[in-house]
């Protein structure tokens, strides 16, 4: 059975550039979330929180690659830093 | 006003922000009469009928985190509670937003000047501030206007 290679953009306004890969549609946004964040030079830290985003909706962790891709080979995310105290 | 070095890095960081804004909706207009200053149309997802007007003013770019307050139109009031949205850390009783992506916040909290919070000059910060801004307007924590 074929692989269904999907091709990841992820940006983020701290980093110079964007983050590209190609991961298995059956990869989890956290995988391909922190892979990107290694990319981009992003780390977790306290009073914050990283997720992404597409088309300006928050996606889970948990899901897929595949279930947000609808069979599109290649996807943008914009990866989010939400900052929690105030 | 800011400084010639800063006018020049916001002019160049300042079409990223317009493309990001104009997608949602919204929109960047510098203001004529101080070149680091911005007014930035902003509309949250859930409610595209509200607008709301930001005015957004760099000290020195990138270096310094800005000045960010609510208006209730363009060159208008930075005065009034009603034009700013009511989401945990904005303050319309005082005027602010207490996090670490404004001036205001730095200035209450001199220890995010160090870690993990300190403000950061890499890639384009007038972008992160914009899609700050609109990320919080279209969380769960935006629970509309303030009243």
């Amino acid at each position: 059975m074929a692989r269904d290679t999907i091709e990841v953009t992820v940006t983020f306004p701290l980093a110079a550039k964007p983050f590209h890969g190609d991961f298995d549609g059956s990869a989890s946004i956290l995988t391909v979330r922190n892979a990107a964040m290694k990319g981009l030079g992003a780390d977790e830290e306290a009073g914050s929180v990283f997720y992404l985003s597409h088309k300006d909706q928050r996606v889970p962790d948990e899901r897929l690659l595949r279930d947000i891709a609808d069979h599109a080979q290649g996807l943008k995310f914009r990866l989010v830093k939400e900052l929690i105290q105030g | 006003m800011t400084d010639a070095e800063s006018a020049l890095n916001l002019k160049s960081d300042e079409s990223d922000v317009a493309a990001f804004l104009e997608e949602r909706g919204g929109k960047l207009i510098p203001d004529e009469s101080d070149n680091g200053m911005y007014w930035l149309l902003l509309r949250p997802s859930s409610d595209q009928s509200q607008e709301y007007v930001a005015c957004v003013r760099w000290d020195r770019y990138p270096q310094r985190p800005p000045s960010i307050k609510f208006a209730d139109a363009i060159k208008g009031s930075l005065a009034n509670a009603r034009a700013w949205p009511s989401i945990p850390g904005y303050r319309p009783g005082s005027f602010d937003i207490c996090m670490p992506f404004t001036a205001e916040g730095f200035a209450l909290h001199a220890e995010w000047n160090s870690g993990p919070q300190s403000w950061r000059t890499s890639g384009n910060p007038f972008l992160w501030v914009a899609s700050r801004l609109q990320d919080d307007l279209n969380s769960v924590r935006y629970s509309g206007r303030v009243a």
